[in-house]
């Protein structure tokens, strides 16, 4: 069965320098919500989208040829509402240049065939699934703003770094008492670290320090302050610059998330253990 | 019972600081950016001690004091995570990140948790981490925080720092304006001394209201309670202090009656009636000092005790006059 491409004219066609991403279509749209009209309304991640706009735009007020990313929703188990979709994205004026519709069977088959350098989603076993599969994934996370574009863009492109992937030593993770499932995504993440900080790298390449729209956060969890150090050291090595750094050593992160409110972040399988204390 | 994580976070150090002298692989050349470096020490349900301190191991006291508390209280309390919490908060972009950690470990500072903004406000991190007291050289900052309810003080280290226990964390603190709030301070200052007495005199019994550091009291009062509990009422390594102008046989009385009333209590009360505070705290030799009049944290700080400016109240618009020192 082939995937479903519908490709949107709306939007040039790119050259193949871009950075292709793939993004699920959950959570851009309000999937959820029975409507009547022809086009969706907004979901909890559609700043994301909003965000990798306000980049690009950025980009092509300075150089006009280029741009940076070309971005494909992957739209699982939505063959119904493609009508929908596509009128959304056209009526949202997105910078969305395919929409690939497929069953979930075919998931890993079509986020390969896309040839997408990062794959992104809200559905955290879909994140778990691209890693195994070595295609950098992170979580697309909800943000909690207000209503309208304006605050939505007025916001930089924000990314979390996992420290704990990129500073602790797996022999930690076993000893903790996690689980395999758990240890696996946790090394898939890492395998895939290397990636990730390309496109983040490739992104930044493109902007002044001073006036990025893109911020990097690396925020450790479980590990003590010298893995912290150990992970931005290696932040450093993977070419990285980090702006903001938090190192919670066992605290609990969902207080700190609230504040740092990224679009993306890195899963290490990890995240919904908050309770375990921190190892040193 | 699960308290709230109690975190101080102190702020700032004040650019006075001499950088350390030995290498340690890592360029300590340009630690100006000790300007910037906030801590964070609070007591919460993890354990942690206190704010960073210079070069010299002796300004370590307070850490080592901190974390003497946090030991006894793991002992006691193996279960609980009741303890002295501290983070570091600074403004700085990551990149200084490393050479920060290599500084803390140089100085065998007990900080675990870092708090690296990059240049955004920390005020909406102090909420996250549920901040019981901030500490910053940024007097800024501070007021930010107590504008957000946080209690919150500017720090101001002494030229040279009087000996401190490494075993009792020792804290003081002002009455009006600090403990409680500035309303007697504003009477003081519009009406003058005998107003202030008759004031004082007349709402004997009524509640002072409270003030910006009433609930740090109240952490630590839980604290000790939890050492009383445990046969440790003596050796307490906990104590706290009550360091007023007020005198004891008039208007102190009702500072006392707000505390009890209150629930709370200080180990010691001195009420100095106008006499200046520097030469007892100096005896004190308490590990922080907080005060809202500049004056005296000034002062504090010349006979060599750690004082925080609390910048609260109405002595922020009316400074203390050096000349006149009346008794109240």
């Amino acid at each position: 069965m082939d995937p479903n491409i519908i490709t949107n004219t709306d939007v040039v066609q790119l050259p193949s320098s871009v950075i292709v991403i793939a993004v699920s279509c959950h959570g851009i749209f309000d999937l959820d919500t029975p409507t009547e009209l022809d086009t969706l309304s907004k979901g909890p991640t559609f700043s994301f989208i909003k965000a990798i706009q306000a980049m690009n735009e950025k980009l092509t007020g300075k150089t006009p040829k280029v741009t940076l990313f070309d971005v494909i929703i992957l739209a699982k188990d939505l063959q119904g509402n493609q009508a929908k979709i596509e009128n959304s994205i056209k009526h949202y004026g997105l910078p969305i240049s395919r929409c690939w519709f497929f069953n979930n069977e075919e998931f890993t088959q079509s986020l390969k065939s896309t040839n997408a350098k990062l794959f992104l989603s809200m559905d955290s076993s879909d994140v778990c699934k691209a890693l195994q599969e070595g295609v950098p994934a992170a979580l697309l996370c909800p943000q909690t703003q207000a209503e309208g574009d304006k605050e939505q863009v007025a916001n930089p492109f924000k990314v979390l770094l996992s420290g704990d992937v990129m500073g602790l030593p797996e022999e930690k993770l076993s000893e903790a008492g996690l689980s395999q499932p758990q240890l696996q995504t946790f090394k898939a993440a890492k395998a895939s670290m290397a990636e990730f900080a390309a496109v983040i790298r490739e992104m930044r390449r493109h902007f002044a320090r001073e006036d990025s729209p893109l911020r990097v956060t690396l925020m450790s969890v479980l590990g003590s302050s010298k893995e912290w150090a150990s992970a931005l050291l290696t932040a450093r090595g993977l070419g990285l610059e980090v702006d903001e750094a938090y190192c919670l050593a066992g605290a609990s992160s969902g207080p700190i998330l609230n504040c740092i409110q990224p679009h993306i972040m890195c899963y290490d399988g990890l995240y919904s253990v908050t309770e375990v204390p921190a190892l040193s | 019972m699960s308290l709230d994580p109690v975190q101080v976070m102190k702020g700032q150090e004040p650019t006075a600081i001499p950088t350390p002298t030995t290498s340690n692989g890592d360029s300590k050349g340009s630690w100006d950016s000790s300007k910037d470096v906030y801590e964070h020490k609070g007591s919460t349900k993890k354990p942690r001690s206190a704010p960073v301190r210079r070069a010299r191991k002796v300004e370590g006291g307070i850490f080592f004091a901190l974390d003497a508390v946090n030991t006894k209280l793991r002992e006691l309390y193996p279960e609980s995570e009741e303890l002295f919490d501290i983070v570091l908060v600074t403004y700085n972009h990551a990149h200084v990140g490393i050479r920060l950690i290599n500084t803390i470990n140089y100085h065998n500072l007990f900080i675990e948790r870092f708090c690296m903004t990059g240049g955004s406000s920390p005020i909406g991190y102090l909420k996250a981490w549920h901040t019981n007291l901030y500490l910053s050289a940024d007097a800024e900052k501070v007021k930010e925080a107590l504008a957000e309810g946080i209690a919150a003080a500017t720090m101001f280290m002494p030229e040279k720092q009087t000996e401190v226990s490494e075993t009792q964390l020792r804290v003081a603190f002002d009455g009006d304006a600090v403990l409680f709030s500035d309303e007697s301070e504003r009477i003081f200052k519009a009406h003058g001394l005998d107003k202030f007495f008759e004031h004082e005199r007349e709402n004997e019994n009524t509640l002072l209201d409270h003030g910006p550091l009433k609930g740090f009291l109240e952490l630590l009062g839980k604290l000790q309670k939890k050492f009383y509990a445990k046969g440790h009422r003596l050796d307490c390594p906990i104590r706290t202090y009550l360091v007023t102008a007020r005198s004891a046989a008039s208007s102190g009385i009702r500072a006392l009656k707000t505390l009890r009333a209150w629930g709370l209590e200080t180990d010691e009360a001195l009420f100095l009636a106008g006499a200046p505070k520097g030469p007892m705290l100096e005896k004190i030799r308490p590990h922080i000092y907080f005060d809202d009049q500049m004056f005296h944290v000034e002062g504090a700080a010349e006979m060599g005790t750690v004082a925080a400016h609390v910048p609260y109240g109405i002595a922020q618009k009316h400074p203390h006059k050096k000349s006149s020192n009346p008794s109240k």
